[in-house]
């Protein structure tokens, strides 16, 4: 059997499984494929490289793991997320158009409200990939902030500052798009 | 001693995920005292919290599969 054949059984085999792995941390299916493909070929191109040692599982996990890492190392956030003020004055206090409401989302019926749900996805989708990584680390993994920093080429204090900020933008997003119409 | 809204909520999330410093933590509590703002993002804060968790949850049970026309893609990428 040549080395495509090999691979090509490989993408059989664990395409599925890395998909799932990328798109749970990523929530971007587009994204998600196109880290898959980029280990697989990867794979293709090192395969005299990989000896056995650990199963060919293992190994295109971690390639995958490395190209998440390159991939949010290059991700560029755009100024307007960076700069917060929309959300607090010059002085560092809340901006007046900005003060803190409830939501009561402790009432359930408003969380199993499909509305309120896809105004919430449509809010999720335009926050920066990066993000929304980090945003799905803390709530959806049992993972440790240090691991989620280390897939993310972040820093640790940049991880409760980039969640900080997300949670900012989302806030306002749905305030926006949920609560005042 | 004092501290900013925007450094407060700050706080509030760095507790959240890695805890606070002993000044840190007497700090954010001194300014949620006196800020009745911060006091509500507070709240707000762990609504969010809430939000998210339940809605990452309802979703962890979907079928993640990768479409047979996008393994083909690959197997052809190897290809080239």
């Amino acid at each position: 059997m040549d080395t495509v054949d090999n691979v090509s059984e490989w993408v059989n085999d664990y395409s599925d499984e890395l998909f799932a792995w990328a798109l749970k941390r990523t929530q971007n299916v587009h994204l998600s494929e196109d880290l898959v493909q980029d280990t697989f070929v990867a794979a293709y191109q090192s395969v005299e490289r990989y000896k056995g040692e650990s199963s060919p599982k293992t190994w295109l996990h971690s390639i995958l793991k490395h190209k998440m890492m390159d991939h949010f190392r290059k991700e560029k956030v755009k100024e307007k997320y960076e700069n917060q003020s929309a959300f607090f004055q010059k002085n560092e206090s809340w901006d007046k158009h900005n003060n803190p409401t409830l939501w009561s989302t402790m009432d359930v019926t408003l969380l199993d409200n499909p509305g309120f749900n896809e105004a919430f996805a449509s809010c999720l989708e335009k926050l920066p990939q990066k993000w929304k990584t980090a945003v799905v680390g803390k709530y959806l993994t049992d993972k440790k902030a240090g691991d989620i920093c280390k897939e993310l080429s972040i820093t640790t204090s940049n991880y409760w500052q980039i969640v900080h900020r997300a949670k900012l933008n989302l806030r306002n997003c749905i305030e926006l798009n949920w609560f005042q119409d | 001693m004092l501290i900013s809204c925007k450094k407060a909520t700050e706080f509030i999330e760095k507790k959240d995920i890695f805890g606070l410093t002993k000044k840190e933590q007497f700090q954010l509590d001194l300014h949620v005292f006196l800020c009745a703002k911060c006091k509500k993002y507070q709240r707000l804060s762990e609504e969010l919290d809430h939000t998210l968790r339940h809605f990452f949850m309802s979703k962890s049970d979907e079928e993640l599969k990768l479409s047979d026309d996008k393994k083909e893609k690959i197997k052809d990428a190897l290809k080239k």
